[in-house]
């Protein structure tokens, strides 16, 4: 009884309004991530570091690291096994630590990339790619 | 007599009316909430009206509930609620929008599969608008599962009521028979052959002139080592490298096609999704 | 006929006086434990903070409302909260006094839990559990197995378990780094070996060989001013001399592994127990 009585109170006052939000179509418009292109994004835009650069000689391995991202890398059908990539790596090593214990940790980089103990590492769930971030 | 039952019936109501009021006061407050678009807010006082009226309210209270969980980023406790509401609903034009809503909310959630079977409980029989409106959701909704095909049908068969668009959707369809022409396969294959060509195919000249110069770098140090050195010595430090960069051109080749073909079709959801029913009455 | 309108007049009457006021305490409070219970911590908590703001001295709406931060993950918004709603620390309730110490070790507030563990108001051994949870998972060795002596005659969740930790981490399996350093130095790749890394060893001892073969071969056709042998020879130093460093690093990345597993156990025992 006293469920019906509110039941006739609610419907005098309640009806299917229309929501404030966005649009349909902007909703539907935003739903074509599926179909989107890969943005291509300028080389350093993405690696936005290598335009930090406190002396020469990270200025010329920063150029080189663009060269080799644009002509070389670029064509190459063998992809490194981690990210960031080797070449990252190594830059971001030779700014941080200097140039010769960056380039020892690149070196080393390079020889633990083989694909051989994807156990040892995390996968990173954006790029599928082992996450090995330079810490040490 | 007749007169003090109605006595007693009018005393009996307002007493109930004074019961009520605080659920009836929450749902005004429900509803100004949900106006002024604060949805957290709405949906607690909401889900208090249901709780307290031991769920028997009427089908829009749920319907609205179910809108502020929608808006509020819930779409799975808004699936909940607008089923409730579509079962509970008592007219055709009020069940088929709460359908609409849920549709809405499917697709949020990318589940088009879902969106599309929750299309076919509408009851569109005696209403054009609906039937419109459903064909078009139809439409876009085999698009997002890249069933171009059917997407196509759907939509001459939704125009098909509206001449005016018909020009511009005959544009829209040469355009993706344009993506279906461009052939991802036949990019790489030329590639394998003559490296570079695939990619200039449809207009990537950079970078197949890239891939050329590279590969025929390899294969220039390649026939060095088999004259400084040996054959054996050749093809075990120079093969490898040129194999790879080879494989990588063709593998270009073929990912920019792809992505031509994408580019396509994207623009054309843009433009399919312009033709919402609003836009083209 | 008088009878019955009168009886329908009551009847309705009754269930009028029956149904009050649904913000009152008792109706908001059935509402908040019904959101609680469909896991709506979000809404629960909003509904035990009006509730408050009702009865402010009420211990169990204060623990229910803090708990719901809890369920929502927010331990932040928690802790904060329940510094507001006593006095002190020291006015804690045992429900709340529980859960606090368990917010402070989940947010990892352990210099907090320092400066307040002695205030909380707890039996000592249950306390002590706590502060066990809090030196393994914060690395205090010395001090965990000091709070574990305490412990000893008292039964606990995963006493077993926490006592196995412990004893691993009095005879800790690490690899000494200058080792790793000085075996690479004398064979590539044997730093690797040490560490556990076998197939990195391996790979590092082909490319190092490889392309110290390919110098010597360099050299020994065109003598000193072959361009292969140049290019092989600074590769083949950059490999060797980048395989010592890495197994330096191995060896320090082996040991901080060794550790976080144990940290990583503590975790899933203390997000098992609370």
């Amino acid at each position: 009884m006293r469920r019906n009585i509110i039941l006739i109170l609610l419907i005098s006052i309640a009806g299917v309004g229309k929501a404030q939000e966005i649009s349909e179509i902007a909703l539907l418009q935003n739903l074509d991530e599926h179909h989107h292109a890969a943005s291509k994004e300028k080389l350093s835009d993405k690696y936005h570091y290598v335009k930090q650069n406190t002396n020469e000689l990270q200025f010329v391995m920063s150029g080189l690291f663009l060269f080799y991202k644009e002509f070389i890398s670029s064509q190459d059908s063998q992809s490194c096994s981690f990210t960031p990539s080797c070449s990252e790596y190594a830059l971001q090593a030779v700014k941080q630590q200097g140039i010769f214990k960056g380039m020892l940790n690149g070196f080393d980089r390079l020889s633990r990339c083989n694909s051989l103990s994807p156990e040892k590492y995390e996968v990173d769930p954006e790029t599928r790619l082992l996450l090995d971030p330079l810490k040490l | 007599m007749k007169r003090g039952y109605l006595l007693i019936i009018l005393i009996s109501l307002s007493t109930l009316e004074l019961v009520a009021q605080s659920i009836e006061s929450t749902l005004v407050y429900a509803n100004e909430q949900f106006e002024v678009g604060n949805y957290q807010n709405s949906a607690l006082a909401f889900e208090r009206v249901i709780f307290f009226s031991e769920g028997k309210v009427d089908f829009s209270v749920y319907t609205k509930l179910a809108d502020s969980y929608r808006l509020n980023n819930n779409a799975e406790r808004a699936i909940k609620f607008y089923d409730i509401a579509q079962y509970q609903a008592d007219n055709d034009s009020a069940r088929n929008e709460i359908i609409f809503r849920k549709v809405f909310t499917y697709l949020q959630l990318k589940e088009f599969d879902q969106g599309l079977i929750a299309l076919f409980d509408l009851k569109t029989n005696s209403n054009e608008q609906t039937q419109f409106r459903k064909e078009y959701l139809k439409g876009i909704i085999y698009y997002l599962k890249d069933d171009y095909e059917r997407s196509i049908d759907v939509f001459d068969e939704y125009l098909s009521l509206q001449e005016k668009e018909a020009l511009k959707f005959n544009e829209l369809k040469n355009q993706l028979k344009k993506a279906e022409n461009i052939k991802p396969n036949l990019a790489m294959w030329l590639s394998v052959f003559i490296p570079g060509s695939g990619q200039m195919l449809y207009g990537d000249f950079k970078d197949g002139l890239n891939s050329m110069m590279l590969t025929a770098a390899f294969v220039t140090l390649y026939f060095n080592y088999v004259m400084d050195f040996s054959l054996v010595e050749g093809y075990l430090v120079v093969l490898p490298w040129f194999q790879r960069y080879h494989r990588g051109g063709y593998q270009n080749a073929k990912e920019n096609a792809l992505e031509k073909q994408e580019l396509i079709r994207s623009k054309v959801y843009q433009e399919l999704v312009l033709m919402h029913p609003e836009k083209i009455k | 006929m008088k009878k019955l309108s009168l009886s329908i007049f009551l009847t309705l009457y009754a269930i009028a006086a029956y149904s009050q006021d649904i913000y009152n305490t008792e109706n908001s409070k059935k509402f908040a434990s019904y959101l609680y219970q469909s896991e709506q911590f979000e809404l629960a908590a909003i509904e035990y903070e009006r509730l408050l703001f009702l009865d402010d001295r009420n211990d169990s709406i204060k623990y229910k409302l803090l708990s719901s931060y809890f369920e929502n993950k927010d331990f932040g918004k928690a802790i904060s909260r329940s510094k507001k709603l006593y006095p002190s620390v020291k006015d804690f309730t045992d429900p709340v006094a529980n859960l606090y110490l368990k917010l402070l070790i989940l947010n990892e507030d352990f210099s907090d839990f320092d400066l307040q563990y002695t205030a909380v108001p707890l039996a000592n051994n249950k306390k002590a559990v706590y502060k066990l949870h809090k030196n393994v998972l914060n690395r205090e060795w010395q001090e965990a197995y000091d709070t574990f002596n305490e412990l000893q005659a008292f039964p606990f969740q995963y006493k077993s378990n926490f006592n196995e930790l412990l004893e691993r981490s009095k005879k800790p399996d690490t690899k000494s780094p200058f080792l790793a350093g000085i075996l690479s130095a004398i064979i590539p790749g044997t730093g690797k070996f040490y560490t556990g890394n076998f197939k990195d060893g391996i790979f590092s001892l082909l490319v190092v060989g490889g392309t110290t073969f390919q110098a010597i071969r360099g050299f020994n056709k065109d003598g000193v001013n072959s361009t292969s042998g140049w290019i092989f020879g600074t590769v083949a130093t950059g490999f060797y001399a980048g395989n010592i460093f890495g197994s330096v690093k191995s060896a320090q990345v082996y040991n901080e592994n060794y550790w976080l597993e144990i940290e990583n156990e503590t975790r899933i025992l203390i997000n098992n127990s609370y």
